[in-house]
């Protein structure tokens, strides 16, 4: 059509504008989910995603050689099964009949490839943080077309819990992309398949027809699958409500009963992967005395918090790990909640007017000063301070930065639900996110020895073991473990959420 | 020689800018690879290789001297989180501001010049008084307010106009220009026009109501001031029509002081707004650039700092030759 026409048109056109009150809610032909996130993707490259919501937009297109599904059961993807044939090495044979979305196939010497991507430790001329999630793997032997070996240097029992984590690309896509190309590009063997990334505002993509199906067999079930980029709470809540998107993530815990009254949507909810604590400096007089940190403890009504501020949807904690995670020892004592309890162990510890300070970013503000008050109500004088993120994490994560503080709201997640992925960082003494600077030497061992220990029985007996000591030692106030919540319009079948975070949208149907 | 010295204010400006930046982020605490690497697993070794990567382990004049060699030679550097070169990141997300901006100033311009000159006109009558209140309520009201108002009145129980986004779920027109209104007439699709004009609505009005106001406010005063004049009493003695002196002479002699609001506003407009991009998911630059400082990416907060001081002198100069044209004695 030419200018000039376009021109003559376009009175009606406007007018047409006020007149059509559906159309934007009209769909597209053929069918087509629409996802409300909060997040833009960092990049494509799933080498490298950066972050979480980054690897879930990334999942949508890239499978990998297993995957974690709504149970956070293992199952496969690309590889049929695997074998641990000695304490060193696994033997994976791969499926037949997986093409990239590019049309080729996939062989053993793409998996290859990407593993090795990973282990060279840079990306782009950059470090790759991702290295350290294959741990002490030395090398990946191609054995078949279609079957490929992972050596070990040292025995490392997480090996499967770690692999979800790694999504295989085209050998012969990459050395023509190049590592700049794989930000911006896209050739997974996923369900779906880039149409554009449009930067800030949405991902659009589509069927892949070719797709072997993972486990469950078949192509995905709808045509397309749009990520809209709304990073505002209430935005993402009225287009769910508005019918605009048929899922967001991150519902928020206010909007909960707006979402279930409304009539096409619903609230769905799943245990997340992410430990909420607060830590307390181990290190400074008086909480280097275990009776006060334990004293702590008794002060905080994590029920009440977790009824009344986060609408019920997290489960207390006694300890570190997730319900739902290797190892998770259920039997560890409770510390009720129970202020004059926590007077009679600080006057025992021999501690009078204890006053302290909880430092916490924006996000936690709320539940930092409800736990401040409770503290008052057991004679202490706690107020919160909030901070910023990019500024209270490098504090907290450094000694000697942090030893006038006292404590600090914050969580450490555990994507692999692995007790490793969680207690080595955040609990082994000199570990990155040992905030609170715990370190029990009978602790550490116990952690170290369950590393390399294939034996699954018992290296859940060290866990079990670990977990008490922990428990006892109170580094943390212990807290909760929150659910991940979502907005779902009714007209969405097939999708459960996962504790992972990933959205598999594969046999997801719309109505 | 007249160009000539406008271009070295520029670059002066643009170096004392890059100055005040860089010692703001050096006064500011914070760690950008605390950041990026939150809770993965990492060795202390990769943190280390990371900050030498980054070049935060290098003395403050030396990083500052290293961004001003490459980026004399036009290289940015590249976005921490990103994975690719910052003038890259912002240039995805620039069309989208400039896009909202010219609809804002169109709308705003559209609102508070007429409204000012009626108001101006008339002062101390009730409808002066009602367009002025009204103006008082468009500069007081906070823009996350008025933007979920309209959101909840026009998407949400109307279903007039979408919620969120520039095309929502639609397809977008053949890039040419990225400003998705003049690719849909280049590329002939009234029905993607459509679908950009409509998500275009909501933002742009709330971003165009308080610079409205203020214009509105500034005119008003303006023409208050010349319709005193001397040559506005001479015009009506001589029996000119109205109409005429108020085109040709209050409005022309008013417009100069709304000329300089304008530009300031567009300027700032052009920075991106990042509640109004945050509240209609737009994907502008206001928010690529705050997350940039809450996550303490210097080189894309230092390369989007640099383009807004450009922006600015783009814009004043823009608005000096306006003046100029305007007001022939400020040229001589």
């Amino acid at each position: 059509m030419s200018m000039t026409s376009f021109v003559l048109r376009r009175r009606p056109l406007l007018a047409s504008l006020l007149t059509l009150p559906a159309l934007s809610r009209a769909r597209a032909a053929g069918s087509e989910i629409r996802v409300g996130f909060t997040q833009d993707a960092l990049t494509l490259d799933p080498a490298n995603p950066g972050n979480r919501d980054t690897e879930t937009i990334i999942r949508n297109m890239y499978d990998g050689l297993v995957a974690r599904d709504s149970a956070m059961q293992i199952v496969p993807q690309i590889a049929v099964s695997w074998t641990q044939t000695d304490p060193l090495t696994y033997e994976f044979p791969l499926r037949s009949g997986v093409r990239f979305h590019d049309g080729t196939p996939l062989t053993a010497d793409d998996v290859k490839f990407t593993i090795d991507r990973v282990l060279a430790g840079k990306i782009g001329g950059q470090t790759n943080p991702r290295r350290d999630l294959l741990g002490p793997l030395s090398h990946v032997d191609v054995t078949g077309p279609l079957a490929v070996r992972f050596v070990l240097a040292k025995p490392w029992p997480l090996l499967p819990a770690m692999l979800p984590f790694q999504e295989i690309v085209s050998k012969a896509f990459v050395e023509k992309a190049g590592d700049q190309g794989m930000v911006s590009q896209e050739n997974g063997t996923g369900p779906f398949k880039l149409v554009a990334w449009r930067h800030g505002d949405s991902i659009v993509m589509e069927r892949f027809d070719d797709y072997y199906g993972g486990d469950s067999g078949g192509p995905a079930r709808v045509d397309r699958l749009i990520y809209r980029i709304m990073p505002d709470n209430s935005a993402r809540v009225a287009a769910l409500l508005a019918g605009d998107v048929d899922l967001i993530n991150n519902l928020p815990v206010t909007a909960i009963r707006q979402v279930q009254a409304n009539e096409g949507t619903r609230v769905a909810a799943v245990n997340g992967t992410r430990t909420f604590f607060l830590s307390i400096n181990n290190a400074k007089p008086p909480f280097n005395d275990v009776r006060v940190r334990q004293a702590l403890n008794h002060a905080v009504d994590r029920k009440l918090i977790i009824a009344k501020l986060l609408n019920g949807l997290a489960v207390p904690l006694n300890g570190v790990l997730s319900p739902d995670a290797f190892g998770f020892d259920p039997t560890l004592p409770d510390y009720a909640y129970d202020p004059g309890q926590t007077k009679a162990m600080l006057a025992d510890a021999g501690v009078r007017d204890l006053q302290l300070t909880i430092d916490t970013d924006g996000s936690g503000k709320e539940i930092s000063e409800a736990i401040a008050s409770m503290f008052s109500r057991a004679g202490i004088d706690a107020k919160a301070r909030v901070w910023e993120t990019a500024v209270i994490v490098p504090i907290w994560r450094d000694p000697a930065k942090r030893q006038d503080h006292d404590l600090f709201y914050t969580s450490w997640g555990n994507a692999s639900l692995d007790p490793s992925d969680i207690m080595m960082p955040a609990i082994r003494t000199g570990g990155r996110g040992n905030t609170a600077g715990y370190a029990d030497p009978e602790v550490d061992k116990l952690l170290d020895d369950a590393e390399t220990e294939v034996d699954r029985e018992k290296r859940k007996a060290l866990y079990l073991q670990a977990q008490q000591i922990i428990n006892r030692d109170a580094p943390w106030v212990f807290l909760w473990l929150p659910q991940d919540i979502y907005g779902v319009s009714q007209r969405l079948k097939g999708w459960m959420p996962s504790p992972s975070g990933m959205i598999d949208l594969s046999r997801a149907t719309v109505a | 020689m007249w160009l000539a010295g406008r271009v070295s204010h520029l670059l002066s400006v643009l170096f004392g800018t890059s100055i005040a930046v860089f010692a703001m982020m050096w006064a500011t605490p914070g760690d950008p690879v605390q950041v990026m690497l939150a809770d993965q697993r990492v060795t202390p070794e990769q943190v280390t290789a990371l900050r030498h990567e980054m070049g935060l382990d290098l003395s403050l004049p030396s990083r500052f001297a290293s961004f001003l060699w490459r980026a004399l030679h036009g290289d940015f550097g590249r976005s921490f989180f990103h994975h690719r070169p910052v003038i890259g990141v912002i240039a995805e997300r620039l069309p989208a501001t400039i896009e909202l901006t010219l609809a804002a100033s169109v709308i705003a311009l559209l609102i508070g010049i007429p409204l000012g000159l009626y108001a101006g006109t008339r002062p101390g009558r009730p409808t002066d008084r009602i367009a002025s209140l009204g103006s008082l309520v468009g500069v007081s009201m906070p823009g996350f307010w008025l933007g979920l108002v309209l959101m909840l009145i026009f998407s949400v129980t109307l279903h007039l106009l979408p919620v969120s986004g520039r095309m929502g779920s639609g397809d977008e027109p053949p890039a040419v220009t990225h400003l998705l209104l003049l690719d849909s007439v280049l590329a002939g699709r009234p029905d993607m026009f459509a679908t950009a004009l409509r998500h275009l609505i909501l933002p742009s009005v709330t971003l165009a109501l308080p610079m409205a106001a203020v214009l509105m406010q500034v005119t008003r005063t303006a023409v208050i001031d010349v319709m005193r004049a001397d040559y506005i009493v001479f015009a009506e003695a001589k029996g000119l029509a109205r109409r005429r002196i108020l085109l040709l002479h209050v409005l022309k002699n008013a417009l100069a002081p709304a000329v300089s609001v304008a530009a300031i506003e567009i300027g700032a407009m052009l920075g991106g707004n990042m509640i109004v991009e945050t509240i209609f998911s737009w994907p502008g630059v206001g928010r690529l650039v705050v997350q940039a400082i809450f996550d303490r990416n210097y080189p894309l907060v230092q390369a989007a700092v640099l383009l807004y001081a450009v922006f600015y002198a783009i814009l004043n100069f823009a608005a000096d030759i306006l003046y100029a044209l305007l007001n022939p004695r400020v040229a001589a």
